[in-house]
């Protein structure tokens, strides 16, 4: 007796129907252990080997997604590079244009009437204000003509 | 297994990913065909078990490491590991996908688990874990214990290749039948290659 002389089951023979479709297709549902089993025989017979012009083409197509290394982490760093230098080239001549800066103005020493004048009101509690009043004056005057001669207002 | 670790075969392929990088095509070329075939015949075919899948993963993981090829980490172990990786998730994908793809895809890695020995390198974790020869072997091992008309049926769609029409002519049934003796032989040889070699129940 031939063990395929047993009357299959309606379950069986809808498994051995959709199991040769798929290992005939590749595509469609299957009883997985069935499916791994053909698997592992086809594997032991052809090795899982490669197809040469199959694999040509997949190389032809992997190649044309190639990549050389990417550029823009040293291109980053040229750019900050000319970026620093410019900004430090743009202060130097900013600090050459604005030249130095003004003298600070001579003013007039205070004549020696008016710091006598200072001690004076500064170190006698009976002593009048007024004559620091009246040395203070002119030499005010003094003060006022020269910043204005020097700033110009 | 050929040591792709040993450090002349490194420094050769750091060379070689280094020509690639400054834009040589003959170098990614050679990174290819040194490691495309193993990729299919290692990684691919026994994640997936369906010869075009594996075709379109193997092709998308070259997209992919051609593309990142500069994000690649040489951390002394060869590049053929990264590619693996990346095929390894490729291969996921598509069994994620197989919902909407329809496609018939069969991992047999479980099956193939108990005939390496002992612990994989962690670098070695998505190639298949048993050498070819001993794979054949115990195929024709647990052949040669099934029922004559059994292994007719497997011989005949797997080995010789016959289409199903052939095959049904060659055992002189319908085709019909000769699908239900294939559905059966395939199930009593995986019940005697489970008795033989065990099976790995968890996932790899």
């Amino acid at each position: 007796m031939n063990p395929d002389d047993i009357e299959p089951t309606a379950e069986e023979l809808a498994e051995a129907e959709e199991l040769a479709r798929a290992l005939e297709r590749g595509h469609g549902p299957a009883p997985a252990k069935e499916l791994e089993t053909a698997a592992l025989l086809r594997y032991a017979k052809d090795r899982g080997a490669l197809d040469p012009a199959r694999s040509q083409l997949t190389l032809d197509d992997a190649l044309s997604r190639a990549r050389p290394r990417k550029r823009t982490s040293s291109w980053r760093v040229i750019l900050i590079g000319a970026f620093g230098l410019s900004a430090a080239a743009a202060a130097t001549l900013l600090a050459l244009q604005s030249g130095p800066a003004p003298e600070a103005s001579a003013l007039p020493a205070p004549p020696r009437a008016l710091l006598d004048a200072q001690i004076r009101a500064t170190t006698s509690e009976a002593a009048s204000l007024e004559p620091l009043g009246a040395e203070l004056k002119p030499y005010r005057v003094a003060v006022y003509s020269t910043l204005r001669e020097h700033y110009g207002r | 297994m050929e040591d792709l670790n040993a450090t002349e075969e490194l420094r050769v392929e750091q060379r070689t990913i280094g020509r690639a990088l400054d834009g040589d095509r003959a170098a990614f070329a050679e990174l290819y065909r040194a490691y495309a075939p193993r990729i299919f015949a290692r990684v691919l075919m026994p994640k997936l078990g369906n010869r075009e899948a594996a075709e379109d993963a193997l092709a998308e993981t070259f997209r992919t490491a051609f593309e990142k090829l500069d994000t690649f980490t040489d951390r002394g172990v060869s590049v053929y590991f990264w590619f693996a990786r990346i095929a390894a998730n490729k291969a996921l994908d598509m069994h994620r996908a197989k919902g909407t793809t329809g496609r018939a895809l069969a991992n047999f890695e479980t099956l193939v688990a108990p005939l390496s020995e002992g612990t994989p390198d962690p670098s070695e974790l998505f190639d298949l874990r048993a050498d070819f020869v001993t794979v054949r072997e115990t195929v024709a091992g647990v052949l040669g214990e099934l029922n004559a008309r059994y292994r007719r049926a497997i011989e005949l769609r797997f080995v010789e290749e016959l289409s199903r029409e052939e095959c049904a002519a060659a055992l002189g049934v319908k085709i019909g039948t000769f699908d239900v003796l294939l559905l059966r032989a395939l199930r009593a040889f995986r019940k005697e290659w489970t008795s033989r070699v065990g099976e790995n129940t968890n996932e790899p």
